[in-house]
């Protein structure tokens, strides 16, 4: 099937061959810069910036809470309404990372190896994906299914979802 | 609705980098082989759909309308679906309905993807770039800071509510599909590995390690479907008998006792298998092809698809259920982390293996073909969210 094909040999260095080998290649570099509104979920990260404080959304009709927010409940398209939440929740699932590309978002917080988990807020539908950063990132000991975990907002706060992570509570529960 | 058969097939090899070859010259060379195989000229195509997942990986914005005017085909209908790493069976469902519903007798299908042009000066990998790029599928604002791997997080609320699969069980699933590949011509890595070897290699994220990844590079591949009226036993047909796509996110819902479940999977198999009167999916296929994105999802798929239930996809791979000699082979091209994999390419690769292997025209890597049933399945997305499946048959009906 593939004998159609015109077979030219790969130097060692696989990549960066010049005209005379069959192909050239010339360097690109795009920059692109957004200023994206959050629209009607804004409040959320404004709230996060400005006071530290966890804001999650309840649909009048159905009940439903949700958190990463969501201004149209998805169960019964009703707008919600704002509430304030003590940031306490539990890990449903963690990942153990031991690698992750040189450029990850998440590099600017943590290397290698770090933990992030689907954690859901008490009483929430939906769950963030976010860090988890135990005093003891050994696989399994400190984050596993089910542990208890509270927010942390960092000192540094510019309106994103690395605004904050959670923490395993202390066993007697105070969160510290 | 009119039947559907797959009469072409057309497959490059899946390389690191295709360097010779810009993305519309590989979509023409997967384009001719595919049209040569079915004994069709390009002007009896009436339409086109183009699988090209990422606009940025090719620095083009709208590049169907590029490879169309490349293959000559200026004047046919064409469309472009993208579906992250399910976007070859996102594809193959526009194609069969663009036949299905009269509106086109023959049709190309066509997947092409370059993806290592991408540079990382500071890493000095283009995989860095790659990956950058590739992450903005998912959910910029609540997944991309975190998660590259939504998978990781099925895998590991599976093994705490089951205990299982096992690390080991997990390797073998790397071991299998480097075994499959190592006989597939088409491979991006011929070498068969043993399970110290997938043990030993580095972890990414835990149980996963770098040789039970998927792989990441570039190819083309293409089918072409035809309504029943235009079959030729010549063309040694291969038929549509169910297909069918979900959306479904799998992770930001998950309960908290949740058993890690691949959703747009079950539920894109649940209706192909509706379509295509599948009762019994564990003793109705012959072979079985699947995104093993990681080896671990591959294990969570089996229960997903059918063969067995939650919690026991372990055991399958155990017992050699799975095997290319097994009684369901699963993966026989190598798969995602054997044959490689760039999405786009990848669930259009698999369709036309699984086609291949009930032709009995899969060379060293041939499995038994008993029933003439094959499935084929491919997932991706932002939360694991979008997956199809594809039923064939070498019966019509």
């Amino acid at each position: 099937m593939t004998d159609f094909l015109i077979e030219r040999p790969l130097a060692a260095d696989g990549h960066r061959r010049q005209a005379g080998d069959g192909w050239f290649e010339v360097r690109e570099e795009m920059r692109i810069q957004w200023s994206s509104s959050y629209g009607g979920i804004s409040r959320f990260f404004a709230e996060i910036v400005e006071r530290s404080r966890l804001l999650v959304t309840r649909c009048p009709d159905c009940r439903r809470v949700y958190c990463p927010p969501r201004a149209d409940c998805p169960s019964c398209w009703c707008a919600t309404q704002w509430e304030p939440h003590s940031g306490r929740g539990r890990v449903v699932a963690p990942v153990y990372c031991y690698w992750t590309q040189i450029n990850s978002p998440v590099r600017r917080y943590v290397q290698p190896p770090f933990v992030y988990a689907l954690v859901r807020l008490d009483g929430v539908e939906n769950c963030f994906h976010a860090l988890v950063e135990p005093a003891d990132v050994r696989l399994n000991v400190a984050v596993r299914v089910g542990t208890p975990v509270s927010i942390r907002f960092r000192p540094e706060r510019r309106g994103a979802a690395t605004d904050f992570y959670f923490v395993p509570d202390a066993p007697d529960g105070d969160g510290s | 609705m009119r039947r559907v058969a797959i009469v072409g097939v057309g497959q490059l090899p899946f390389r690191s980098r295709w360097p010779h070859h810009r993305y519309p010259e590989l979509a023409m060379l997967a384009a001719k082989a595919a049209l040569d195989d079915a004994r069709l000229r390009r002007q009896e195509l009436d339409a086109a759909v183009y699988s090209i997942y990422s606009d940025l990986l090719l620095r083009q914005g709208g590049p169907e309308a590029i490879v169309h005017d490349y293959l000559g085909l200026n004047g046919l209908p064409a469309q472009r679906v993208s579906a992250g790493a399910a976007s070859g069976g996102y594809a193959l469902r526009a194609a069969y309905a663009e036949i299905a519903s009269g509106l086109a007798d023959v049709v190309l299908c066509l997947g092409v993807q370059k993806a290592l042009d991408v540079d990382e000066p500071i890493a000095g990998q283009r995989s860095d770039g790659a990956l950058e790029v590739e992450s903005l599928t998912l959910d910029t604002t609540w997944h991309l800071p975190f998660s590259q791997q939504p998978w990781a997080l099925l895998l590991t609320a599976h093994m705490a509510r089951y205990g299982a699969p096992t690390e080991s069980q997990i390797a073998k699933v790397a071991v299998k599909n480097r075994a499959n590949a190592a006989l597939n011509p088409n491979a991006q890595l011929r070498r068969p590995v043993t399970l110290d070897e997938v043990l030993g290699s580095r972890l990414t994220n835990w149980p996963t390690t770098m040789y039970e990844s998927c792989l990441y590079g570039e190819s083309a591949a293409a089918l072409v479907l035809v309504a029943e009226e235009r079959v030729s036993p010549a063309q040694r047909p291969v038929w549509i008998r169910g297909i069918a796509t979900s959306h479904c996110v799998s992770t930001d819902f998950m309960a908290d006792d949740d058993p890690g479940r691949i959703w747009p999977l079950h539920h894109a198999c649940r209706r192909a298998y509706a379509m295509a009167g599948i009762a019994d999916p564990a003793a109705d296929f012959d072979v079985v092809e699947l995104n093993d994105l990681v080896a671990g999802l591959e294990l969570l798929s089996y229960a997903e698809i059918g063969l067995c239930g939650l919690g026991e996809g372990g055991r399958l791979i155990e017992d050699g259920v799975t095997e290319r000699d097994g009684p369901v082979p699963v993966n026989p091209s190598g798969g995602r982390i054997g044959a490689g994999h760039i999405a786009g390419v990848s669930g259009v690769y698999s369709a036309g293996e699984v086609a291949l292997q009930l032709r009995e025209e899969a060379g060293e890597r041939q499995v038994r073909i008993g029933r003439g049933r094959g499935l084929m399945t491919v997932v991706g997305g932002s939360g694991l969210g979008l997956g199809a499946a594809l039923v064939l048959d070498r019966e019509a009906a």
